[in-house]
């Protein structure tokens, strides 16, 4: 056990060292910009080492410029933007989950019938739609012709929330305002169209792998022995069915997190999500660099770091890998 | 062949490629997927011909429905948009130059991709590693992210976009690549061959890369669909093809505000992307089907 | 706190809040740093008074925090009599212990005007408006006669004086909350954490996403109706119409003309427009051939067509202009002719001035969308395609707005699409900048046109204080403008707010801007009284009444 938690370890340091040369290189395009991380360039190949020191240095002590937005540090004004991301993707990524879970065991369950094709071509049609345009019909339909969503925003302007901890739904909760549940359900309400947004593709996604692995987990001779011994369908079988098939599912979700910072980037803009994806945004448009490197940085580091502890649970989750001393 | 009873089949197997072509023609949706995507690829080839008018011109009959409304007009199919075009020239020069774009990409991408591929699983382990390491960071990094950084330090338009697309579908191809030549390598049939005295370069182009074919023909056909889509995302951010190209992304950012009063102008591009990208997702899995691979 | 036992008693939260839409963050709270209108409705609108406010909906002056003013017989000398029992806001770290008194006036304008004023440099933001009004050259002395009475004495007799008085940049902040700052050693807070004696207070500001306010309790006017008011920065304007449509904001300015016609259908959205003090047009630099001709100059007045201008560029949201100043500003003259659109015409006179053939133009035009111009671009393409009737090949060039503005004050250019906004209601405030021999200094005068007669006139205008006077002169003036016609004016855009019908009192001041003074809302009604839908008229008949008006600038 101590030996993957090790072997990770060095895996993830590996990992960031390797990121943070890459984006010093980047650096390299902008010398102007990066003075305050990258201390004064020279064009001289040489003094290349000493400027990744430096730069490594500055990274490390938080100094990663300002940005031109406001003038406010880089570092600062992620960890002020990035609650917002964190809550719509983890509300996202249940979604997904909880939907797509389901909806795989009942396609395994129902292989070639009517309910298998429906859901195969649901997630098709899901994985196949560009959610910018998906955002927009949902927006049209729900928010402005029928009037039953908000347009955009975490929660409704009338509410004063102070941002403590920068999640709504628990901002809401600590609040000492007299309208606070209030403010929680609109929080929620408000989290709905974003929510689905996000996360369609990782539905589409969880759907096909929870499918395809519950068919194969269902094909496996221990359980194909089962079921000619007599055992229904009962809860047991899939329940050892599932675990299985619980391997593949949660590889995709490392996945996963990737897919969903892509998505935030365009569901931000589309609601107007004050999160990491509409800040990055805002820099594009500026040029401003030195965010861009911050934000690409930071969201690196975070990816590399979920994907070294999906890592990990698959270790746990994974009888076979677990007994390899 | 096709008249041969099934008992004398022994006598007769088929040629991989034709049982490639067999499995995918049993496969109905796949089949009408890739009916609807020729169908969009010659649309897009004689897209000059097949449009009434030039997609830049601004006519006077601004925000028309389209034609099957009772307000819409017969000469303008699709309806017209706020400065006056006419949508279906508009989506038809549209696809063409999506269609365009997303060649480009792929073919840049594949062909770096592709040889960086084959480098890495021929050499030694030092090599093979730090380019491994580098493939695993960029694929680790979401791609509209690293697309909208590229295009943020060499700017906006329509090569930039190329370029951004390209180099963030470049890994995939590299470890596609790669590991379908280890997977080659270490099969036993390599071995025997080697040991035979077979030469190297012969056993290359005849034995390992026809049996990694079907994993890269997949990859194209990923790759070819995330272009697409990654190509329309930059247009609609304002970050790929501006005003006033008729690029679906670059339409839809445009017909955005237009929503309520004209919503045929944003359901109509978004009807074209989402047609594509589905044909070619379903194309792309029935080709993994019939061509027996694991996900 | 103390709104604890409104909300219990199940009235809705929305019911005491009204929320408006605005198109960007403010770059200070303080109106003395910026030229910027965003920064002007989220500052010296509602936070700030001045010492005379515009009345509503008009050009007039009215009293504010001065209840009256005496101006000497030549014009320099002005008395201010102040408003007593004014009582400035209170926040978390300031009470004032004492009402407003001219030590707050002497404060607000000597932070501008002097430079070694101890706030003079606190911000990195320059006094934008002081130095573009030249009040430093103007204004000799400002001296207190006692706690309610001041006497600013000017160098020479300006009558636009007055109106200057009305402008965000005179604001008065709080001299007590300056002193406590600067004893603290943060004086940079008088401009992010603002004090004033306006009808709200700040609450909270979040950039880029809101700013909260609440009713100032001991406002001089009485108690707001409205408890709170929230502005929602929303940069996008489809978002920002779409939050409108679906009811999350109550008020939205600067609409597009697409969402006007969205809106006129709408059950739930009422459009208010008031004309705008500004204007849009063709500028003729007249120092360079061949727009040194008058002949030429008024053939380009009969070849393009305004009226389709106005239906393609503005969708019909506003009106001709023929004059420099737009009709609602006093001492407009109706009389005045325009040169009809009449493209025969215009090719006789090209010919009369010997172009025959036409010849070659390059029309400048901006990239960024204005109050008097929502599209320069098509503006110009559609100007193109007239002056190729009569033979003149025009090319397009479109810059970014500053280096527009740059280039144009340089006089780069040949022609090119300008306007204006009114800063203060004053008509000097059109000529002196845009058509007065000393403009062309500066370059604001973009048809670097100086006529000697035409800038005595407007000069004489600005130094009498008779209105009467001042009109006559304006006439002349206008009536020698269309002779020589070195601009082809071509629109006054409407102003056009869309406000959710709950909203009352919602007013247009014509010098642009929002306010929420007096506004207040309606509480919900039920489906059953639902209004019958509204007709896309003006909502406001003062306004429209004003091109008619002409009555005297108040002057005490």
């Amino acid at each position: 056990m101590a030996r993957v938690l090790l072997r990770q370890l060095l895996v993830l340091l590996l990992s960031l060292v390797t990121l943070t040369i890459f984006t010093f290189s980047l650096t390299l395009f902008f010398p102007q910009d990066m003075v305050i991380i990258a201390g004064q360039t020279t064009n001289d190949f040489g003094n290349l080492v000493n400027h990744y020191w430096h730069y490594l240095n500055s990274i490390l002590s938080g100094e990663w410029g300002q940005s031109r937005i406001n003038g406010q540090n880089v570092l600062d004004e992620f960890l002020i933007h990035i609650p917002a991301t964190i809550e719509l993707s983890v509300m996202a990524l249940l979604f997904s989950l909880c939907l797509g879970l389901p909806l795989g065991i009942i396609a395994a369950e129902n292989k070639n019938k009517w309910q298998d094709k429906l859901v195969v071509s649901s997630t098709l049609i899901g994985y196949s739609m560009p959610i910018f345009w998906w955002g927009m019909l949902l927006v049209l339909l729900f928010s402005l012709t029928l009037g039953i969503a908000p347009v955009a925003s975490r929660i409704g302007f009338e509410y004063d929330i102070l941002p403590v901890t920068g999640f709504m739904l628990i901002d809401t909760l600590l609040s000492d305002q007299p309208y606070a549940i209030e403010a929680f359900y609109n929080a929620l309400e408000h989290l709905i169209l974003p929510t689905i947004v996000l996360g369609t593709i990782p539905l589409a996604i969880f759907t096909r792998v929870t499918r395809s692995a519950m068919i194969e987990a269902l094909a496996s001779d221990y359980i194909r022995t089962a079921k000619a011994k007599g055992l229904s369908y009962s809860r047991i079988i899939w329940l050892h069915a599932l675990r299985n098939a619980l391997i593949p599912i949660v590889t995709v979700i490392s996945l996963q997190i990737s897919v969903l910072i892509t998505g935030t980037l365009i569901t931000e803009t589309i609601f107007a999500w004050p999160g990491v994806g509409k800040w990055l945004l805002e820099a594009v448009y500026r040029r401003d660099l030195v965010t861009l490197h911050g934000g690409l940085l930071a969201i690196a580091m975070i990816v590399i770091m979920m994907n070294i502890m999906v890592e990990i649970a698959i270790h746990f989750i994974n009888p076979k890998l677990r007994r390899r001393k | 062949m096709s008249n041969q009873p099934q008992f004398y089949q022994q006598s007769q197997i088929p040629s991989t490629i034709n049982r490639w072509r067999r499995n995918f023609g049993q496969n109905k949706m796949a089949s009408a997927a890739l009916l609807l995507l020729v169908l969009i690829v010659l649309v897009a080839i004689f897209a000059p011909w097949i449009a009434p008018y030039d997609p830049a011109t601004q006519f006077s009959d601004l925000k028309v429905p389209p034609a099957w409304y009772d307000n819409g007009m017969s000469q303008y199919l699709l309806g017209t948009d706020d400065l006056g075009r006419d949508l279906f020239s508009r989506l038809v020069h549209g696809a063409r130059l999506s269609l365009k774009l997303a060649l480009i990409v792929v073919v840049l991408a594949s062909s770096i991709g592709m040889l960086l591929g084959c480098i890495t699983a021929l050499s030694g382990l030092l090599v093979d590693q730090l380019i491994m390491r580098l493939m695993d960071l960029i694929l680790a990094l979401p791609s509209l992210l690293l697309a909208i950084v590229i295009v943020a330090l060499i700017g906006p338009g329509l090569p930039n976009a190329i370029y951004a697309v390209a180099i963030v579908l470049i890994p995939h191809f590299v470890l596609v690549t790669r590991n379908a030549i280890k997977a080659e390598l270490s099969k036993e049939y390599v071995t025997a061959m080697i040991l035979d005295g077979a030469n190297k370069t012969r056993l290359f182009t005849r034995s390992i890369l026809p049996n990694i074919l079907p994993a890269l023909v997949v990859q194209l056909t990923l790759a070819f669909s995330t272009a697409i889509l990654e190509i329309a995302a930059l247009g609609f951010l304002g970050l790929g093809a501006q005003a006033p190209y008729p690029e679906w992304g670059t339409i839809l950012s445009e017909s955005h505000a237009y929503i309520t009063i004209a919503p045929w102008t944003v359901a109509l591009p978004g009807l074209a992307i989402f047609f594509t990208l589905l044909s070619i997702n379903l194309v792309g899995d029935g080709l993994r089907d019939a061509m027996d691979l694991d996900e | 706190m103390l709104a604890a036992c409104h909300y219990g008693d199940g009235a809705s939260v929305k019911d005491h809040v009204l929320v408006y839409c605005s198109e960007g963050s403010p770059e200070t709270f303080n109106p003395q740093l910026s030229t910027s209108g965003t920064t002007f409705d989220a500052s010296s609108r509602p936070l700030y008074n001045r010492l005379v406010a515009f009345k509503p909906g008009t050009t007039f002056l009215q009293p504010s925090l001065a209840t009256h003013w005496e101006v000497s017989k030549d014009g320099t000398e002005y008395r201010f009599f102040l408003r007593k029992n004014v009582q400035f806001h209170a926040n978390d770290s300031f009470t004032p212990t004492r009402p407003f008194n001219a030590d707050d006036v002497i404060f607000s304008l000597e932070r501008q005007w002097a430079k070694s004023h101890p706030f003079h440099r606190v911000s990195s933001l320059r006094f934008g408006y002081f130095d573009s009004m030249e009040l430093g050259n103007l204004i000799s002395a400002i001296t207190k006669v006692d706690d309610h009475q001041l006497k600013i004495t000017l160098k020479q007799a300006d009558s636009p004086f007055l109106a200057t008085m009305a402008m965000d940049f005179t604001s008065i902040l709080s001299a007590e909350y300056a002193d406590q700052l600067m004893r603290a050693g943060t004086p940079e807070l008088i401009d992010t954490q603002p004090i004033g004696t306006g009808p709200f207070q700040l609450v909270r500001y979040q950039p880029d996403a809101f700013i909260r306010f609440k009713a100032h309790p001991d406002y001089w006017q009485g108690k707001q109706p409205l408890e709170n008011l929230v502005y929602a920065i929303t940069p996008d304007p489809s978002l920002r119409f779409a939050r409108t449509l679906a009811g999350e904001c109550d008020v939205m300015a600067n609409p597009l003309p697409v969402h006007i016609e969205v809106a006129a259908t709408q059950k739930n959205l009422d459009v208010i427009e008031a004309p705008g003090l500004n204007i849009a047009f063709l500028s003729m630099n007249t120092q360079k051939a061949p727009f040194n001709n008058r002949k030429v100059r008024i053939a380009l007045n009969h070849a393009i067509n305004k009226s389709s201008i106005i239906q393609a560029v503005y969708q019909d949201t506003a009106r001709v202009a023929k004059n420099p100043i737009p009709p609602s500003m006093w001492s407009y003259d109706k009389s005045v002719s325009d040169y009809d659109y009449n493209p025969e015409r215009a090719r006789r006179l090209l010919k009369e001035a010997g172009y025959s053939d036409g010849f070659d133009l390059n029309i400048w035009t901006m990239s960024a969308q204005r109050a008097y111009n929502p599209n320069a671009k098509k503006m110009a393409e559609l100007i193109q395609q007239d002056l190729r009737q009569v033979g003149i090949n025009v090319n397009i060039s479109t810059f970014e707005f500053g280096t527009f503005l740059a280039k144009t004050r340089r006089g780069d250019h040949h022609a090119a699409l300008m306007g204006w906004i009114s800063d203060n209601g004053d008509p000097d405030n059109f000529f002196t900048p845009l058509l007065s021999c000393s403009a062309t200094l500066s370059g604001t005068n973009s048809a670097f046109w100086c006529n000697p007669q035409f800038s005595h006139l407007i000069h004489q205008a600005r130094s009498t204080g008779d209105v009467l006077s001042r009109q006559k002169l304006y006439k002349k003036a206008q009536q020698l403008f269309k002779v020589e016609s070195p601009w082809v004016p071509i629109a006054h855009s409407t102003q056009h707010v869309i406000v959710n019908p709950r909203v009352q009192n919602f007013t247009i001041y014509p010098s642009g801007g929002v306010y929420f003074k007096g506004v207040s809302l309606r509480p919900k009604i039920r489906p059953v009284d639902k209004k019958k839908p509204k007709k896309p008229e003006s909502r406001q008949p003062s306004p429209k009444k004003l091109d008619t008006k002409r009555g005297a600038q108040s002057n005490g």
